[in-house]
């Protein structure tokens, strides 16, 4: 029951969350001079890349907590954070090329920053698949979980590529050093968006491991019923 | 005869006052991309959270159904 309630405040701080950000985006950022409204993309499409890449920390920080404690709770933490990054992560990669496309001209560019994005939708797909085609749910976790910590070598990198290399994807305008920087306005609507879009991350992410508890019930509850079927037929032969 | 509203992109002549604002806002030829990026982040959501609610209301009848069978399974134990 407390559990319910705080779900329920969660999502609702979530869904005013979300209508500030877009009030924020669409009406209080002023204009961009060279780009347009297009540059709005950045709204959802920064956000959406900072929720996989802590989709992806959790899943790290999950993997690690399974394989050194066997935890329960950590290999949910990681299941979850899977499946919900993935759905970030195809967000991140579904308004890049819709920026791209008015701006760069083309869709897409295999420079470090997108290549490395790419790698991580892969990563998220090889995680997602792997739980979902282990019969044996205990392999399924340890397997993952090694996916899990190898896979967590792209986030950094991919992170600190365009702080690394000369890239076709924009330079940082967070913590890129003292030429980078948004006007206040813009940053605002920035920050705000992307603290909605990590409210909604952890909603999800909250929501999903809830299923995984729920779900490991209901297997318990037909194991149980299957233990009795089967006691029942030799109690009545005595 | 139509009614003429000057409803077309960047016509702010005989417009009324509230599409007056979305004209000057939405007069990039680039709009079409926000639209678009826009609205497939919030599809993809709202399949997602289709998906969850399904697979949620699924699991609570299954549960219940399981608990509703347990007492009768005890009771005829």
């Amino acid at each position: 029951m407390k559990q319910n309630n705080s779900m329920t405040a969660h999502a609702v701080l979530t869904a005013v969350w979300i209508v500030v950000a877009l009030y924020l985006g669409f009406i209080y950022a002023p204009n961009e001079a060279s780009q347009g409204n297009a540059y709005r993309i950045m709204y959802v499409h920064v956000p959406s890349a900072w929720a996989a890449l802590v989709a992806y920390t959790v899943i790290f920080i999950g993997s690690v907590g399974y394989i050194w404690k066997r935890s329960q709770f950590a290999d949910d933490l990681a299941c979850a954070a899977g499946e919900v990054g993935f759905v970030f992560c195809c967000c991140l990669l579904i308004t890049g090329p819709l920026w791209a496309k008015p701006i760069w001209g083309v869709w897409w560019v295999w420079d470090p920053r997108t290549t490395l994005t790419f790698i991580l939708w892969l990563l998220f797909v090889a995680y997602v698949l792997l739980r979902s085609f282990f019969v044996n749910p205990s392999r399924a976790a340890l397997l993952a979980a090694v996916v899990g910590i190898i896979g967590f070598v792209d986030v950094p990198i991919d992170y600190m590529a365009i702080r690394w290399w000369r890239t076709q994807h924009p330079q940082p305008v967070i913590m890129g050093g003292p030429d980078s920087g948004l006007p206040p306005k813009m940053l605002l609507a920035l920050l705000v968006g992307a603290g909605a879009f990590l409210c909604l991350f952890f909603y999800l992410l909250r929501l999903r491991m809830s299923m995984l508890e729920a779900r490991r019930e209901a297997s318990r509850l037909k194991r149980e019923l299957e233990d009795e079927a089967q006691d029942r037929p030799a109690a009545r032969q005595f | 005869m139509r009614r003429r509203t000057g409803l077309r992109r960047g016509n702010f002549e005989n417009t009324p006052p509230g599409w007056r604002r979305y004209n000057r806002i939405m007069t990039d030829p680039n709009d079409k991309y926000l639209f678009l990026a826009y609205t497939l982040v919030w599809i993809v959501f709202m399949v997602y959270a289709w998906i969850l609610s399904r697979r949620q209301s699924r699991l609570r009848m299954e549960i219940n159904d399981l608990k509703a069978r347990k007492p009768a399974a005890d009771g005829k134990g």
